[in-house]
């Protein structure tokens, strides 16, 4: 039987190009934020769970040289690595271990600090993962025209604009849609003082009159490659009576995670049979999975606002009716009413989202926090004005295949 | 907190460079060996699953979805379907850096060239493959286009014997 888990704490480093840090002090600053945010003591903490993208910043095993810094030393401390879905994966591992019963109080951080690497991400990060392929591609003749033209729409980027075409053609939206969401990301922002692309009162106009990187992807569509760490504290029911915390909370409902076949190509280029990159069953199916864990029958009704993982603007449209927020295909229509403002009916990414602040490890996690304060209320200047009773946290990535979900409320499940 | 944040102003960059050597991959044996002989031919050879019928270009050697193993080969189609596509702007030098290469300095890409990418499934197949969409304008591509394998003209039997895909032939009501 699975017990009742709840935030007590959240904790987020400034998220943005920080060379004023390392790896170890950026995460330090999110544990530690955390830790005051909960009001309990370092000792509290029986077990931490860490995530980060593997080789972005530039140091393969950052979570070797940290313990220290986050008051791990003598307590077990396990490092999670699912590529963009890390974050949210991460925040799984630490409810796993207080909902299993094994601790009461776990600490679970991510991050990423792509300043680190020369290009961000691209250096030590993606070529380690397409090396082998690139490699055996090579033996079987791949020529350097071919080899150059996966530099120019490679990579998850790459393939999030195939996405954004196939996501166009399946709803009928267009790229003026793709400008609003971007817009809106940039606008919510400025309002967070972590967040990383800040742009206030900036409309879709703005975001069109930036360079079309290649068609249909805006160089205002493309999310940054941030520094940053978000870290929550989970204990179980027993434990918020026991640490004496009086302040609200937000309670895990339900979480649910699906792997998909890879899309595109496979292992040593062979084919795999996913050629719809905006059809993302293992959202479909996480969601459907967490809300039943959660006892939440209607998500259009019973959820009041969401935190997708979406690092370019077509993702939160096709994510948000993928995760049952809306009708398939109709989700442009609620953003052209302004329905997911953060005063809108069904708020989404009030924070910014991953388009405005991505520093990958910490992204999946980042959605986690932001649901859990505007539970909490405490979101400050993004704070959604409506009731918040339950929020949902996604993640996503892989080769496009992972998807994590998380339901949050303001009051424990009853079973 | 942090040592560095209360010393110093910024982090400091140290430049490093290590040669890793020799990187070793298994890769399976063989597997798009025939898939790129029958390149030589103008062939394209898929492997089809018994399983659930599913055919995959390129290969695959294990249907993900019912985790059988494929021996099976196949011929498919030289005709296919444009899935989704993507168009770049006028290529430019500095503008396309991939490891460290200028592909437009180093004569990879042409200056001033516009490369159309395609996701196209061949027909008959559950898969796709990324080729270039050649001798078409940018606004007459649309989404569900028919098109064709367009090969080199002098095939060696390597990945690079596969130019792209063009427009298949257009017929209209007159």
């Amino acid at each position: 039987m699975r017990r009742n888990v709840a935030i007590i704490g959240c904790g987020q480093a400034k998220h943005g190009r920080r060379t004023d840090v390392n790896q170890a002090e950026l995460v330090a600053e999110a544990v530690w934020a955390a830790i005051e945010d909960a009001g309990i003591a370092p000792e509290d903490i029986e077990a931490y769970a860490v995530g980060n993208m593997q080789g972005f910043g530039g140091i393969a095993q950052p979570d070797l040289i940290f313990a220290e810094y986050i008051g791990a030393v003598g307590k077990p401390m396990q490092r999670v690595a699912t590529g963009g879905t890390v974050g949210g994966s991460t925040a799984h591992l630490g409810y796993y271990e207080v909902a299993s019963g094994m601790y009461d109080v776990v600490l679970a951080v991510s991050w990423e600090k792509h300043s680190d690497s020369a290009e961000p991400g691209a250096t030590t990060g993606l070529l380690h993962v397409a090396f082998a392929n690139l490699s055996y591609m090579m033996k079987v003749g791949m020529d350097m025209r071919s080899f150059a033209i996966m530099g120019l729409a490679g990579a998850a980027a790459g393939i999030s604009a195939y996405q954004a075409a196939q996501y166009m053609a399946r709803s009928g939206c267009r790229i003026e849609h793709f400008d609003m969401v971007a817009a809106k990301a940039r606008r919510n922002a400025a309002k967070n003082k972590y967040a990383h692309l800040k742009w206030p009162n900036c409309t879709a106009d703005d975001i069109a009159k930036t360079e079309m990187l290649i068609w249909p992807m805006r160089f205002g569509h493309v999310c940054p490659a941030s520094d940053g760490a978000s870290c929550v504290i989970y204990a179980s029911e027993e434990a918020v009576k026991r640490l004496g915390v009086e302040r609200p909370v937000a309670w895990v409902k339900g979480v649910a995670a699906y792997a998909d076949e890879e899309a595109d190509q496979g292992e040593s280029y062979q084919g795999t049979a996913v050629s719809d990159y905006s059809d993302q069953t293992g959202a479909v199916i996480s969601a459907i999975k967490a809300y039943e864990r959660a006892g939440i029958k209607d998500p259009k009704k019973e959820i009041d606002m969401a935190e997708i993982y979406a690092p370019f603007p077509h993702q939160e449209l096709m994510f948000s009716e993928r995760l049952g927020f809306f009708d398939d295909g109709m989700a442009w229509k609620a953003v052209e009413e302004g329905v997911t403002e953060i005063d809108g009916d069904f708020p989404i990414c009030p924070s910014g989202g991953v388009n405005a602040t991505n520093a990958i490890g910490s992204s999946g996690m980042q959605r986690v926090v932001e649901a859990a304060l505007q539970i909490m209320r405490k979101a400050e200047e993004h704070q959604i004005p409506k009731d918040v009773r339950n929020a949902v946290a996604h993640a996503w990535g892989g080769q496009v295949q992972f998807n994590t979900v998380m339901v949050l409320g303001d009051s424990p499940k009853r079973r | 907190m942090g040592l560095i944040k209360e010393k110093y102003e910024k982090t400091m960059q140290v430049e490093g460079e290590w040669n890793v050597g020799a990187y070793r991959y298994k890769a399976p044996e063989g597997y798009l060996d025939e898939f790129v002989r029958n390149f030589k031919d103008r062939k394209i050879t898929g492997t089809l699953c018994r399983g659930c019928g599913r055919v995959y270009v390129p290969p695959r050697e294990i249907c993900a979805r019912c985790f059988k193993e494929i021996t099976e080969k196949v011929e498919v189609s030289q005709y296919g379907e444009v899935m989704a596509f993507l168009v770049s702007p006028p290529l430019e030098k500095g503008k396309v850096v991939i490891a460290g290469i200028d592909a437009v300095q180093a004569g990879f890409l042409k200056e001033g060239e516009r490369v159309i990418l395609a996701m196209v499934r061949f027909e008959g197949t559950s898969s796709s493959m990324i080729l270039p969409l050649l001798n078409v304008k940018p606004e007459d591509v649309r989404l569900g286009m028919r098109v064709r394998a367009v090969w080199a003209e002098e095939c060696k039997g390597a990945l690079s014997d596969l130019l792209g895909v063009e427009p298949a032939f257009d017929v209209r009501f007159e």
